[in-house]
């Protein structure tokens, strides 16, 4: 089959710097010059492709043709040349197979191992490739194939491997311990943690490398940190990474994701300078713009992120996104953080990166779970970048990979009690002066106590002083419980200890939020509601609130759950809020008598460069225009203001308005003309905010749920003539209402009289049509059916 | 106020000793921008240089 020079070995043609020096066991190999005759090369041709075509077979005609009546070292070389030959010719799966071949018959040569090794991390190897291996380890119960080619062995998700070694042999090697793990989490989070934990006693009573060590570690830390036990973890990696000796001994590459496990954990609990402190081990702006940086630079911009250094942050995330741009979530981040600085450069090709990126699955690395935190990582900013149901499809596909990643649960599933009170759960990390506390307070105060009890699960790290807070935990009672340091399983173990019939999760995808921690199933039902304004694609969470405007018949396909589709409009008034008597418009704005005062409240994130413009244009065309907008960092009024010069616009037309308390900004909406929404990612509290003033809102109707808020609010109160269907209407909406002052006042009166005459911010009456959507869900479970579409009617 | 600067401090000192100026004179730019205090920082960044 081949000519061999007897000068080269196959390590030094094929690379050194992949192939792991032979040992001296080794057959001395000679190969170079390889030249194949045709039959062989029409050989390896016809194995490529039936491996191509039926990637489950083994193609041993062709492989016991190529070989021919070859034994030992001539066998060998027959192998390993093939292996070459395969590979020079982008026939990877056949070199695949033939260095998998090689290793199983000749498993005392190194060469064999590394080749093999070496082939292993250009391609995915075949099922034909697994059965081999799998041959071989039914036959030897090697435990050294496994132990070497742990990583491929992840990546495949071949881990059940390991059950064809002795347990005695398993239970005695960390690393052999990681791969039982993984099948164990399969089946049960609670097996795994026992493995982990026998496992742990016998690495503190015997001598193991710092890199085998590291690596239990990272498997233990990891584990931890999907069960939610931040502060376990941290008992566990600290000493370990705190010990300059040890962790020296660790290569890069390795200790990275063993700090970004110890560092989650320190900034789930707020310890965000810990988290940096764990994580930064050198320069930033000295690493190449290499794609293996990515991930560890992404890691430091979420740590600044947390500190609220946005400069900082979106600067690093950009960074990141550079050196890796099929990584959606870097991209979304930067996206989103250079919004809220509205640092719009590039923002077009970003934008087009990032709607590429999330079509396709995240990218796999270390940890088991990277997916599912990809996930709940950049949801948020992806649904509310975009006005596109293509990309919440995307967002499902990705879910359902996540979801696939998850560890196993076996709990027994809820069974229906006989009681007369339905028992609610709601949770949240934002109970404090919060759009989501500022929401709900009403609906806690308003819920009938005969009829439910209620009871909230705290988890953010808050202020308990917080006004908000406080009048909450009032109005929940001895129901509400401060969690931020349980672990994901004590929560769920509490909510079925009190037999909770429905969770609520306040948060899904949002900062701070545990997304994961339903997944257990610890109440029969659970409900997506509030906080994240789209589907999670989480098989465990049930329905989605919205109403009969916000849902469309195009959207209604975006979501995973079933949808509760209110009659009214889906967001919980809190009529309780009073407007504070109004100060004079001279105390916030210095401008003249007759100026029509444009407000724009939204968070300054949702700004875009499209939207501004137009409301640059309308400060063009009319003279008499302010525009009092959301404060933002000196950087972002910076950017604002070179925009406004650019476009003629004297500065001093565009005015910041501070921060104030909630009261104090309802009091000042009051001095608003026209509430100019923005789009794609609408007014949602702040819109509400606007009408309970009694400020008429412009606003764009996207096709989104998210994009559709402000729209559904004015549908609500009966007036539609507010809603744009696109930026030309927008414009000429504004134009007419800014032109006509009638028409204006005439507007602003229909609004003040139709939040009145609709009950928009009536609590009580919301309250009653939520009990009743509740209520109706509950029965269907009681009766057995399973979860449906629930349509309410007033 | 304390508590915030010795944050501050803590947060200047991680980047300076691993070696991140660059990123120190970032953050410290940010913070001066939205009002902080950051004379003591840039003291840090002075010592450092």
């Amino acid at each position: 089959m081949s000519s061999i020079s007897p000068h080269l070995a196959l390590n030094q043609i094929m690379g050194p710097s992949h192939i792991v020096p032979a040992s001296s066991r080794r057959l001395n190999i000679r190969l170079s010059l390889i030249i194949m005759d045709k039959r062989s090369k029409r050989l390896i041709s016809e194995i490529e492709k039936a491996l191509v075509s039926r990637p489950t077979k083994i193609p041993i005609k062709s492989i016991e043709k190529l070989l021919g009546k070859t034994q030992g070292s001539d066998r060998l070389h027959e192998l390993l040349v093939g292996t070459k030959f395969a590979l020079e010719n982008n026939q990877a799966q056949t070199a695949l197979l033939l260095s998998a071949i090689s290793l199983t018959t000749f498993p005392e040569n190194r060469d064999c191992w590394a080749t093999f090794g070496y082939v292993i991390q250009i391609i995915a190897a075949t099922p034909a490739v697994w059965s081999v291996l799998e041959k071989y380890l039914g036959k030897t119960q090697d435990p050294n194939l496994l132990i070497e080619f742990r990583h491929p062995i992840r990546l495949a998700g071949k881990q059940d491997l390991v059950k064809l070694l002795p347990i005695e042999t398993v239970e005695l090697n960390p690393i052999l311990i990681t791969l039982q793990v993984n099948v164990a989490q399969r089946e049960s989070m609670e097996l795994a943690t026992k493995i982990l934990e026998k496992g742990k006693i016998m690495l503190d009573s015997n001598s193991f490398s710092a890199t085998t060590e590291g690596e239990f570690l990272y498997c233990y830390g990891e584990h931890l940190l999907s069960l939610g036990r931040h502060t376990d973890v941290i008992r566990l990696l600290k000493p370990f990474i705190s010990d300059q000796k040890k962790i020296d001994q660790i290569p890069e590459d390795q200790q990275k994701p063993l700090r970004a496990v110890l560092s989650s954990a320190q900034s789930r609990l707020g310890d965000h300078l810990g988290a940096l402190a764990t994580s930064l081990t050198h320069s930033v702006s000295k690493l190449p713009m290499d794609e293996s940086n990515a991930a560890f630079i992404y890691n430091i911009a979420l740590i600044f992120s947390n500190l609220q250094l946005r400069e900082t942050a979106a600067e690093l995330y950009y960074l990141a996104f550079q050196m890796d741009k099929n990584d959606a979530t870097t991209g979304f981040h930067a996206l989103y953080q250079r919004s809220h600085l509205c640092n719009w450069e590039d923002r077009d090709n970003l934008k087009n990166a990032c709607n590429s990126a999330i079509a396709h699955s995240f990218k796999q690395g270390t940890s088991r779970l990277r997916g599912a935190r990809m996930l709940a990582s950049c949801a948020f900013s992806a649904t509310t970048m975009f006005d596109s149901l293509k990309l919440q499809s995307h967002l499902l596909e990705r879910s359902a990979e996540a979801h696939s990643e998850l560890p196993a649960q076996n709990q027994p599933p809820p069974i229906p009690r006989k009681t007369e009170k339905i028992k609610i759960a709601y949770l949240s990390a934002d109970i404090y002066s919060h759009a989501t506390a500022f929401l709900i307070a009403g609906l806690m105060e308003s819920h009938d106590r005969e009829k439910f009890d209620i009871y909230l699960f705290s988890y953010g790290i808050n202020q308990a002083d917080d006004s908000f807070r406080k009048r909450i935990r009032n109005a929940v009672g001895e129901n509400f419980l401060e969690v931020s340091q349980w672990s994901d399983e004590q929560i769920c173990a509490s909510i079925r200890d009190e037999k909770i019939d429905i969770t609520i999760d306040l948060k899904g995808f949002t900062q701070n939020g545990r997304p994961f921690l339903l997944y257990s199933r610890p109440a029969p039902l659970q409900i997506n509601y509030l906080g994240y304004p789209a589907s999670m694609g989480m098989p465990y969470i049930d329905y989605f609130v919205g109403d009969t405007y916000t849902l469309t018949n195009n959207n209604r396909k975006q979501f995973s759950e079933r949808l509760i589709t209110l009659p009214i409009f889906y967001q919980p008034p809190d009529s309780s809020r009073t407007l504070t008597e109004s100060f004079d418009r001279s105390s916030h704005l210095d401008i003249a008598e007759d100026a029509i005062v444009l407000g724009a409240f939204n968070s300054i994130y949702k700004l875009t460069p499209k939207i501004y413009d137009i409301w640059l244009k309308l400060l063009s065309k009319h003279p008499k225009c302010i525009l009092w907008l959301t404060d933002t960092s000196i950087s972002g009024k910076s950017r604002l203001f070179k925009l406004a010069t650019m476009a003629g616009i004297e500065p001093n037309r565009i005015i910041f308005a501070p921060f104030l308390d909630q009261e104090e900004h309802i009091g000042r909406l009051a001095h608003v003309d026209i509430f100019l929404d923005t789009y794609p990612c609408v007014g949602h509290t702040t819109a509400t905010d606007a009408l309970f003033q009694g400020i008429p809102i412009v606003t764009i109707a996207g096709e989104t749920f998210a994009s559709r808020v402000a729209a559904s609010a004015l549908h609500h109160i009966a007036c539609s003539e507010l809603i744009a269907e696109s930026y030309d209407s927008y414009y000429q909406l504004l134009d007419e209402f800014i032109n006509d002052k009638e028409k204006l006042e005439m507007i602003s009166r229909k609004v003040k009289e139709n939040v009145k005459k609709y009950q928009l911010f009536d609590t009580q009456r919301y309250t009653r049509v939520w009990e009743e959507a509740l209520t109706g869900i509950f029965n269907q479970w009681k009766e057995g059916l399973s979860a449906s579409d629930f349509f309410l009617k007033i | 106020m304390t508590e915030t600067i010795d944050k501050n401090k803590e947060l200047i000192e991680i980047l300076l000793n691993t070696d991140n100026r660059d990123l120190a004179e970032k953050v410290i730019k940010e913070l001066k921008e939205r009002g902080e205090k950051t004379g003591l920082l840039e003291k840090l960044l002075q010592s450092d240089s």
